[in-house]
């Protein structure tokens, strides 16, 4: 890394830009993990569903923060993206499986 | 990123830390102001009396009731706030009723009482300590939802450099004793350690908790998820969560109104008198009427304890405490929030907060001033010039410096701007981030004159001299624009009024200092530079070493 500032111009210019992408999939992909992860936590504790989604939103922050720091620690941005989107889809599938009614039911919209 | 795992959270800190550095130092200081909110909104309301004796509380509640029957004799849902502790202020609350065109339901209106007269206290328009303090969450001219998504962010990029902060350190006990001043950069390395290390435990507790205290805003899918959509399904989860009592709405029927002083009397046989810290009042004089009353917050962690009384008979329904009767998770919460927001705090262990906040913007600016030091070596000796760089630096001085004296004007303005001028409070604030662009402005407009790097070190000094002026003279004129000033306030004892002027003066003074130290260097600096350039060439190749990290 150039310990001068990075020419800022070309993070926009550039298509494929490995920095972008990485600050992209930490902000966003670490919240929609943080999310997935929270929302799986109540069916995966014991106790009453109010203190799993509570103890769900409050480990969320933890877990968004290590996600953004797996991102800047893996390999490649796309391996970076692999990993997040995979564990999300994992999370996601096993709400699906665990909800009653699935994740997409009535419940939602 | 490329290379090894220390490396790359290494970098991950150096940017997380920066990007957004400059808004959580306008967090952290504005924040850590926050903790005398209190005691700012009285100064800057000098109309208030000091009553070296308070009354009793019964004594009060009659004051409090009385004012009320005279200005809504009709209103069913009061409020009544207590001067307990560090809240200065006997104050009413009433709710007007509906109305008849629009029907939107009646908005709250508020009233300070004198205690002595029982009649209103006027005072001048101000947003006081309050809006400061609120300023390091809503920020300021944002509506206040979108505020509390960028400061979420903000404290989450703080989490990650201080977690990353962490990882990176290799010794941190070590370094916690080692300082090495005179060293340029590495003397910038050692005081962000210093400032980072020895206060981590508040650091990490002060941005978890922030993160949570608006993780219902912030992280809103998670109960979605589980609840569903919307306030009345969500609703349910609330009260699972506090065992909320349901309280019923006013019947419409209307009903005898029990009195207030006997429910004073009971909490006072709980809880000690002069413990309470508010009564709410809903529905007074329907059948379902009920009273709260509230143990004061600065009893203890979690003071939230609650008595409850029907409206009707005065009889004690339920006594709740807030914190304790929830289950781990929600108890849990409710120790960080207040432990961030530390109303518990007696007046040492308040200074202890105010010095931890102060410290955290510490780390900040000296975490930036490093980035900036470490390029600017670099670049110089590399004879290049970079506009990023440029930018990082101005922003430095601008804020790190800047924003204090952006603070003290808006303390002068409480005192000139005229009391009867239309939206006083508004020009108050205006007057804060009109002075904070131009100290934002400054470095760049000072450069467009004169060489780059002399110039800087120039306008650091300015901009400090500026500080110490504009806090080392409150004081004085306070002096000449009120008559709560220090030859009188000292002498009767009025501590939070003389408490206020002195810490301007200390402020002053360490500014004041700053300022001199540097001048002192760049002055040692020039000479050196004169006789003897070697002697430079071999600290830059010390920093050098540093600057590899």
């Amino acid at each position: 890394m150039d310990i001068l500032v990075p020419d800022f111009g070309s993070i926009f210019t550039k298509i494929h830009n490995p920095v972008l992408s990485r600050v992209i999939a930490a902000i966003f992909g670490g919240y929609l993990l943080a999310n997935s992860v929270a929302i799986l936590l109540p069916y995966l504790l014991p106790g009453s569903k109010a203190n799993g989604v509570m103890t769900g939103i409050l480990v969320s922050f933890l877990i968004y923060a290590c996600a953004a720091m797996w991102v800047f620690s893996a390999k490649s941005a796309w391996q970076a993206w692999a990993g997040i989107l995979f564990s999300c889809l994992l999370c996601i599938s096993l709400v699906t499986i665990f909800m009653p009614n699935g994740l997409f039911s009535g419940e939602w919209f | 990123m490329n290379g090894t795992f220390r490396q790359s959270m290494s970098w991950l800190h150096t940017w997380a830390g920066l990007v957004l550095g400059w808004v959580l130092y306008f967090m952290f200081i504005t924040g850590t102001v926050g903790y005398f909110n209190y005691e700012i909104d009285r100064w800057m309301q000098p109309e208030i009396p000091f009553t070296a004796a308070k009354p009793s509380q019964a004594h009060m509640l009659n004051i409090a009731e009385k004012r009320l029957q005279e200005v809504a004799p009709e209103a069913t849902d009061l409020f009544i706030d207590f001067p307990v502790g560090r809240y200065p202020f006997l104050a009413i609350w009433w709710k007007n009723p509906v109305d008849e065109k629009t029907g939107e339901p009646g908005s709250f209106q508020n009233e300070k009482i004198n205690l002595q007269t029982g009649k209103p206290l006027v005072t001048r328009d101000t947003g006081g300590g309050q809006l400061l303090y609120r300023m390091h969450y809503a920020l300021h001219y944002i509506p206040f939802r979108l505020a509390y998504w960028i400061t979420s962010l903000c404290a989450m990029f703080m989490l990650v450099a201080l977690i990353t902060g962490i990882v990176i350190h290799k010794k941190i006990f070590k370094d916690f004793f080692t300082f090495r001043p005179g060293k340029k950069q590495r003397s910038w390395l050692d005081m962000h350690n210093v400032l980072s290390v020895l206060p981590l435990p508040f650091h990490l507790m002060i941005t978890y908790s922030g993160l949570i205290y608006l993780m219902f805003t912030t992280m809103p899918g998670i109960l979605t998820a589980s609840y569903g959509v919307g306030r009345e399904n969500q609703q349910s989860f609330f009260e699972e969560i506090y065992t909320q009592e349901e309280h019923q709405e006013a019947a419409g029927k209307p009903a005898a109104k029990a009195p207030l002083s006997a429910m004073l009397i009971e909490a006072e046989q709980r809880w000690g008198t002069g413990r309470i810290g508010y009564i709410e009042i809903e529905s007074y004089g329907d059948i379902n009427a009920h009273i709260t009353v509230a143990k004061t917050s600065s009893s203890g962690i979690g003071g939230g304890q609650t008595l409850t009384f029907n409206g009707v008979t005065g009889e004690l329904q339920s006594a709740n405490n807030f914190i304790q009767e929830a289950d781990a998770p929600a108890q849990f919460y409710g120790v960080m929030t207040s432990l961030h927001e530390g109303l518990f705090a007696n007046t040492i262990l308040r200074w202890l907060y105010f010095l931890s906040g102060l410290m955290g913007a510490g780390m900040i600016a000296t975490g930036m001033i490093l980035w900036a030091s470490k390029r600017s070596a670099k670049a110089s000796k590399a004879g290049k010039t970079s506009k990023g760089l440029a930018l990082v630096e101005y922003l430095n001085i601008g804020t790190i410096v800047g924003l204090p004296v952006a603070i003290a004007a808006y303390f002068w303005a409480n005192r000139i701007i005229p009391v009867n001028l239309e939206a006083r409070a508004d020009w108050e604030v205006h007057t804060l981030f009109i002075t904070w662009a131009i100290m934002l402005v400054h470095p760049y407009v000072a450069t467009l004159f004169e060489g780059r790097n002399q110039t800087l070190t120039k306008v650091w000094i300015d901009q400090l001299k500026l500080a110490s002026f504009a806090f080392g003279f409150l004081p004085i004129l306070n002096l000449f624009t009120t008559d709560k000033h220090l030859g009188v306030t000292l002498l009767q004892g009025d501590w939070v009024m003389a408490g206020f002027d002195l810490s301007m003066l200390c402020i002053s003074l360490c500014f004041g200092i700053a300022a001199y130290k540097i001048q002192r260097k760049q002055k040692m600096r020039t000479v050196s530079k004169k006789t003897n350039t070697s002697n430079a060439v071999s600290s830059e190749a010390a920093s050098q070493e540093i600057i590899t990290l």
